[in-house]
């Protein structure tokens, strides 16, 4: 099952529904506050995206994202901290995440991908206890306070109401710019590399770097939301960064569906809906994460965006194979 | 400048907890040689193995043998209904599939470990008390022993069990080749078993083992995993003697680092020594990596 | 001062190649040359290290010994990748397509080659990298027609019978436009009126610039294709000549039929 399907009409449908939404919600939730939890949400959606990105289009797992979104939050708030303007401190953050994602990536990305995927497990570790134990730097697991709102050329996204536009703002960006990769050169040769990786070498793709690139695309994106999310919710401390939220990330990208940028969408609403869905499962939170992941994994692979794909596939597959009578064997 | 007492402290604390990478290591080795797969759940087994012996020896008063065999029959109980549920060879998921399932299966076990012994570190009392023992002026805990020669034991009973036992032989053919093996009439998936339930069991040793000398808490078992993994791949992942001469450098390596470099940051260090040392050796220190 | 090269280097040279792998010699000592506009065959029974021979030359692994020449280059060793990019396309022996996806998009990805939009120009979808993908599409399609595929541009690739699906692949490899074109087995499993219509393909493949190495079991394809054939046997190059040469070749006779085939 392959996104790069979709015909463009149904991109850009999909497109303007989103931006629809986002101004109907914004209108509709203006002055609640629940446009906080909604700024969250695109916040998170530029992150998600990044992991639908990197497993969907090519295959591979960051098992430790939330590493990525940590530093862009640090490094955001401590460039703020010393003077430079957010927007400065913002890009310099996500090219940081990047820079990070290289160096992993160099030495690991030729080899299979279950070395990088438990990789990104130690590196969200470590950097977790970086972050924890530095504290001449990070001021250490009491966190991190008084991060300015975020703002560009004079302009401060001083309410809830303004990092709601930033956020979503953004995140149509990053959404558009994935289903743009997803239909190019670029993504057409990282899904030949998940499929088979010596059959796309066999066809001039640079396979390792392919790989690396993606990787690194994938960082950048949670290291730019990292830093949206610093100014944001002024306030950022390690624990917002370790195991379970890096757990969090994949599992709401696994659950919003892998197959499509759009995907990351729902994942999203769904990671910012998981405070109050937890609430009652109290000690064994844990416990139905792994459940749910194991499902997931097992049985519903592409998620819930997979699942509406799916029923729209059938349809046009209906359409496409001559009929009864022929050797064309039904596709699942 | 170093004496060579406190060098020598070192190295007994680096070939202690090299021992116990090397246990953790054997195991993924082991899951990955014939499953072609990493089990990020391999450092739940030793948790597992140390908190029920603890909650029987410490809690129950059951007497120590008995705990820790009891101790390794559950995690091996748990690891076969982990592995006949999700990752037996029919369903042939991929690599990276059966990485995400386990890795779901390390904290459903987190999260019952947390809901069955809480969240506060548990302590075992050393087997043979607490005096250390006297090699010159170099004080070496009882325990070190104790998980020094479970090594051994292990290492060796492995040895034999692939040389020598038809069970064996078959786990090493199914490592080589798996088709070939089927081929020969080998039963995969009674092979897959096994070999998931031993490591299981080595898990669980390991972890009955370091209870004493460090305490054992719920959330440890990623970061288990994670060091059992470094070791593997440092010595070659799929290779058993490669695990073991991973896990001995892995801890030595990590030891000298602390006491001389730096103690705070020694995890980035060893992490750093991992991506660097993949750079130029992909195949592990000893280029004895398999697939 | 510089001598004038009197002949243009071979499109493949293949010297002295050996290949073992743990307690298995798959190729021992085997050289030929293949020239330019040529179609090659290579011929021998199960076993006799053909698909290994094509795996080395593409380096899927490098050879225990010997060197692989492509086009006056030493490619031995070289990354898969590159040895793809300077023009040498394969089809494999168990069609390797991309199964979830169409057949207009497997036959696009094999365009990799002749296009360079990176992943910026991709999320930025710039002019010039639609263009491009626009032009991409039109050859693969015109790669389709060749192969006489393009009617079923749209369906997915998995759900093409056994014979349509290897012609699938050649069209992929066809897009590469590639100088030099391994083929592994492209008859296995076609009917008579699909093997005759591969074969009026692969003739006609010397004029467009595109040199062949064909391994094939079909040996009446083999003979109205080949104007060379070079075999194999237990990883050791045992004739090579005409296709009249290598019939009437006792040793070739021997490996293929055994001892008492011999007239």
């Amino acid at each position: 099952m392959s996104g790069a399907r979709k015909p463009e009409r149904i991109t850009h449908v999909l497109l303007a529904v989103f931006a629809a939404a986002i101004v109907i919600a914004f209108a509709v939730f203006k002055g609640h506050y629940l446009i906080s939890a909604f700024a969250l949400g695109g916040i998170y959606t530029i992150a998600i995206v990044g992991l639908v990105l990197l497993t969907g289009l090519s295959g591979q797992y960051s098992l430790g994202h939330a590493a990525f979104f940590g530093v862009g939050a640090y490094a955001s708030a401590l460039l703020v901290g010393a003077q430079w303007p957010p927007l400065a401190a913002c890009l310099a953050a996500t090219a940081l995440s990047t820079i990070l994602a290289v160096l992993i990536g160099i030495p690991l990305l030729r080899l299979r991908g279950y070395v990088l995927a438990v990789a990104t497990l130690a590196f969200g570790l470590i950097t977790f206890s970086l972050l924890n134990g530095w504290r001449s730097l990070t001021l250490g697991p009491s966190g991190m306070g008084n991060i300015p709102p975020f703002s560009i050329a004079g302009f401060t996204f001083a309410d809830d109401a303004a990092d709601y536009w930033l956020a979503w703002g953004a995140a149509f960006f990053c959404v558009w710019a994935g289903a743009n990769l997803w239909r190019s050169r670029m993504g057409q040769a990282m899904l030949a590399v998940k499929r088979d990786e010596q059959a796309a070498a066999a066809l001039a793709i640079n396979v390792a770097a392919t790989k690396l690139k993606i990787f690194a695309l994938s960082a950048a994106f949670a290291g730019f939301a990292g830093s949206i999310y610093a100014h944001h919710v002024h306030f950022i401390a390690p624990e917002r960064f370790g195991m379970i939220p890096s757990f969090e990330l994949l599992l709401a990208a696994l659950l919003g569906g892998i197959g499509t940028p759009f995907g990351a969408i729902l994942g999203a609403l769904l990671l910012i809906a998981l405070p109050d869905i937890v609430v009652s499962l109290r000690d064994y939170k844990v416990i139905a994460y792994g459940v749910v992941f194991i499902l997931v994994s097992l049985y519903f692979p592409h998620g819930l965006a997979g699942m509406i794909q799916d029923v729209f596939a059938w349809a046009r597959r209906a359409r496409r194979s001559p009929g009864p009578g022929t050797s064309a064997a039904p596709a699942s | 400048m170093p004496d060579l007492t406190q060098f020598a402290q070192v190295v007994a604390a680096g070939l202690t907890s090299g021992s116990i990478y090397a246990l953790v290591a054997l195991g993924f080795s082991l899951v990955f040689a014939v499953g072609g797969f990493l089990n990020l759940a391999q450092g739940e087994f030793v948790i597992i193995g140390g908190l029920i012996t603890i909650a029987l020896f410490e809690g129950l008063g059951v007497p120590l043998p008995l705990a820790a065999a009891a101790a390794v029959v559950v995690a091996v109980v748990l690891g076969v209904v982990l592995q006949q549920l999700t990752l037996s060879p029919e369903r042939q998921l991929s690599p990276d599939a059966a990485l995400i399932v386990t890795l779901g299966a390390a904290f459903v076990a987190r999260g019952g470990a947390m809901i069955m012994f809480g969240k506060d570190p548990q302590a075992l009392s050393s087997f043979s008390g607490e005096r250390p023992l006297h090699v010159g002026n170099v004080a070496i805990a009882t325990q070190s022993l104790w998980i020094a020669g479970t090594l051994a034991v292990a290492s060796a009973a492995l040895w034999l069990f692939f040389k020598k036992t038809y069970a064996g032989k078959a786990m090493m053919a199914c490592a080589q080749s798996p088709t070939g093996a089927r081929l020969v009439g080998i039963n995969l998936r009674h092979i897959a078993l096994l070999s998931f339930a031993t490591s299981a069991g080595l898990g669980a040793l390991a972890g009955i083992v370091v209870a004493p000398l460090t305490f054992v808490s719920y959330d440890d078992g990623l970061a288990i995993a994670i060091k059992g993994f470094i070791a593997a791949v440092i010595g070659g992942l799929g290779s058993f003697p490669g695990a073991v001469a991973g896990g001995l450098f892995l801890g030595l390596a990590e030891n000298l680092g602390a006491a001389f470099i730096s103690s705070q940051y020694k995890d980035a260090l060893a992490f750093l020594g991992l991506l660097l040392l993949l750079l130029f050796r992909p195949g592990g220190l000893f280029g004895a990596a398999r697939r | 001062m510089h001598d004038l090269p009197t002949t243009t280097a071979p499109m493949l040279s293949v010297q002295q190649v050996s290949k073992s792998f743990v307690g298995l010699t798959a190729l021992s000592d085997v050289s030929f040359t293949v020239e330019e506009g040529r179609v090659h065959g290579l011929i021998g029974p199960n076993g006799a290290g053909k698909t290994t021979l094509f795996n080395v030359i593409t380096s899927v692994f490098p050879p225990s010994a010997g060197r692989i020449h492509f086009a006056g280059r030493d490619i031995t060793g070289a990354p898969p990748h590159r040895v793809a990019r300077l023009g040498v396309a394969r089809t494999f022996q168990n069609v390797r397509l991309f199964g979830d996806q169409t057949v207009l998009e497997n036959t696009s990805i094999g365009t990799h080659r002749l296009t360079r939009a990176g992943i910026a120009a991709g999320i930025l979808r710039l002019p010039g990298a639609v263009a491009e993908h626009r032009r991409a599409r039109e050859e693969s399609m015109a790669c389709l027609a060749f192969v006489g595929l393009d009617h079923l541009a749209e369906r997915d690739a998995e759900s093409l019978p056994f014979g349509q699906q290897r012609l699938l692949e050649f069209a992929r490899a066809l897009a590469l436009r590639p100088k030099l074109l391994l083929l592994d087995e492209p008859a296995a499993g076609l009917n008579d009126g699909e093997t005759e219509a591969l074969a009026q393909l692969i003739r006609s493949l010397p004029a467009k610039g595109i040199t062949v190495l064909l391994v094939e079991h079909n040996m009446d394809l083999m003979m109205s294709v080949a104007d060379r054939i070079v075999v194999l046997n237990y990883g050791l190059k045992i004739a090579e000549g005409s296709t009249e040469e290598i019939t009437s070749n006792p040793d070739v006779i021997r490996a293929y039929l055994g001892e008492d085939a011999i007239p």
